[in-house]
């Protein structure tokens, strides 16, 4: 992706867990979304640059790993734009974006 | 001289964006839409609100930068002070800001992330700056919002845009007969009952899957385009789902319209974010179907700024608001009263909203130029004896057209008066209304546990009779997960059950089902 089409602003990392969870109960959106749980700090939706906003077959192989993300904070979800890989963590490699 | 069409934009947030060659492209066509309005009828005039001169006789004009508290309360000065017909906003929500409304269905588990809904009805409406949505029950304006591109620096789109809407023209009804549909194949059942509502037929009704995304010439040459599929916030597509099933494969997708759509093309989108402005940065470079759309040529697009509602049989919610906009349209009205008409039908259809139909009533609003009349209307006989002519040469649309707006604030003044506010509260059912509820929960597969519960009281507005009386009628939301019991993945839904109690007793529910 060229750089005209991502954010003009620096990309911020956030941390937590990866799950797998129910969101936008009962409205036509309803879907099992991918979250990043980051504690008491709250819970972030998840969207992959390029993915598919509702499922990404990507995101979804995530789930239930504690991960470090690079992207940017939008409304109503985080624009993931790669992991930042931790120790022995090989993994991240495989998943970022190109 | 009395204006019929106001045009208010923020001259400052249009020299940021486009500079001052960029703004000189947006004036000239400004220049030729005011022409065309002329050929009209229409006597049309561009407001800057940031523009001292602009805003003589409507108060102070607002700061260099400016929020949507601002915008509004110039608005409705110039509202007041001009008594238009149509009110065009000219650019999107970073030239003349969308009022952030809080969002009555907004749950922090389970639920509609939106804590705001981003909208453009409080501009229809004479009641004062809030972000509360019980102020917005009764509109009276005809508005609509030319938008443009977030973020884009090249003000050829907007001129373009603006152009379009100086060269579309009626047509005749016969050219709105044929129409084109996408729904989610799971929601179809719902998407036929619409299209026989707004058609007469489901002839043009397409499934996702198995049909999609790639929509030949043929078929989006239709001139009305009404689509019932998930959006997602910030996506320039749009998707369909099989029943039950967990896959949302492409249905619409804004790349694919280019040189495919009618001139004078009129849409009505139920999905999540339908009509979302957003900047394309978030989305890989592309802006949404809704200004695709616009800029191939639509005279009209109908959506919602964040998450809708509806059901997956029958109509509900957004099935309704988007019907009444296009049966409107189709009846020969402005796409801008049209849009008014369907908002006061919605919110008058019903005692009271609940929460779920109150974002829908703030969520859903009108992108392109308020003024056009996409289906021409034949007048009665008399309208073409040339005594009529002689007598209207002058006035021509303006006095019948008054007439309308008449009855339309009427319409509006009565429903801010007459419908009541929705305020949370902490009140649990009676213990008969809990008794019933609990069971039907039972019956639907709701676990007590994992069930959350919101609650309102109805209030009604100071002025009615009815204000007298202490309200006693409640508005409870019960929502949880529900295992679903074919599908082999495991997969949960969540249902939430809408039940309305009045002392004590339950006199109506409404579940909405998961998708």
């Amino acid at each position: 992706m060229s750089d005209d089409c991502t954010p003009a602003e620096a990309p911020q990392t956030v941390h937590g867990r990866v799950v797998l969870e129910r969101t936008a109960a009962g409205s036509k959106s309803e879907r099992e979304a991918v979250m990043l749980d980051m504690g008491g700090a709250g819970k972030l939706l998840l969207r992959r640059v390029g993915g598919h906003p509702l499922r990404d077959a990507v995101l979804h192989t995530w789930v239930g790993r504690t991960l470090t993300l690079k992207g940017w904070r939008r409304e109503g979800f985080f624009l993931v734009d790669g992991l930042v890989a931790a120790p022995g963590d090989a993994a991240a490699k495989d998943h970022n974006p190109e | 001289m009395s204006i019929d069409k106001l045009v208010v934009t923020h001259h400052g947030a249009l020299i940021k964006k486009y500079g001052t060659a960029g703004v000189q492209r947006i004036t000239k066509a400004l220049r030729t839409l005011i022409t065309a309005d002329k050929r009209r009828g229409l006597i049309t005039a561009v407001v800057h609100l940031d523009v001292a001169a602009d805003m003589t006789g409507a108060g102070q004009a607002v700061a260099a930068v400016a929020d949507a508290k601002a915008c509004k309360q110039a608005i409705d000065r110039l509202c007041k002070a001009h008594d238009p017909h149509y009110v065009m906003l000219l650019g999107g929500p970073d030239i003349v800001p969308m009022v952030p409304v809080r969002n009555p269905a907004w749950s922090d588990k389970d639920g509609d992330g939106d804590q705001v809904v981003p909208t453009d009805l409080p501009y229809a409406c004479d009641t004062a700056y809030s972000t509360n949505p019980n102020r917005f029950l009764g509109p009276t304006r005809v508005v609509g919002r030319l938008p443009d591109v977030i973020g884009n620096t090249d003000s050829s789109l907007l001129a373009q845009l603006i152009t379009a809407a100086a060269r579309a023209e009626p047509r005749a009804p016969e050219d709105y007969q044929s129409g084109f549909s996408i729904t989610a194949q799971a929601w179809q059942a719902s998407t036929e009952l619409s299209l026989k509502n707004i058609l007469g037929t489901t002839d043009a009704l397409h499934s996702v899957p198995p049909e999609g995304p790639a929509w030949s010439k043929g078929q989006l040459s239709a001139r009305v385009h009404f689509i019932n599929c998930h959006g997602a916030d910030a996506s320039s597509q749009y998707f369909g789902q099989p029943p039950g099933v967990e896959e949302f494969p492409v249905a619409h997708d804004a790349k694919r319209l280019r040189d495919r759509v009618s001139a004078g093309t009129v849409v009505a989108a139920e999905c999540c974010y339908g009509a979302q402005l957003y900047d394309p940065k978030d989305a890989g470079g592309q802006h949404g179907i809704a200004l695709a759309y616009l800029l191939d040529g639509a005279s009209a697009f109908f959506g919602s700024s964040t998450i809708a509602y509806g059901p997956s049989e029958g109509n509900a919610s957004a099935d309704l608001i988007c019907q009444f906009f296009l049966q409107q349209v189709l009846s020969g009205a402005s796409t801008g009263r049209a849009a008014l008409e369907a908002r006061q039908k919605f919110a008058g259809a019903r005692t009271h909203l609940d929460p779920y139909d109150l974002k829908t009533l703030m969520q859903f609003y009108l992108l392109g130029d308020p003024s056009l009349h996409p289906v021409s209307t034949s007048g009665h006989a008399l309208t073409r004896t040339a005594a009529f002519k002689k007598a209207f040469a002058k006035t021509r649309d303006r006095s019948v057209r008054g007439l309308r707006r008449e009855k339309l604030i009427r319409e509006g003044s009565h429903l801010a008066k007459a419908m009541p506010a929705l305020e949370p509260i902490d009140t649990a059912p009676s213990t008969s209304v809990a008794k019933t509820l609990a069971a039907m929960a039972k019956e639907t597969g709701l676990t007590p546990s994992q069930q959350t519960r919101m609650s309102f009281a109805v209030q009604p507005m100071a002025k009615t009779k009815v204000a007298a009386n202490p309200s006693t009628r409640q508005v409870h939301v019960i929502k949880g997960p529900v295992p679903q019991g074919s599908n082999a993945a495991g997969v949960v839904r969540i249902v939430a059950i809408v039940a309305t109690e009045d002392d004590g007793e339950l006199l109506h529910v409404r579940r909405l089902h998961a998708r």
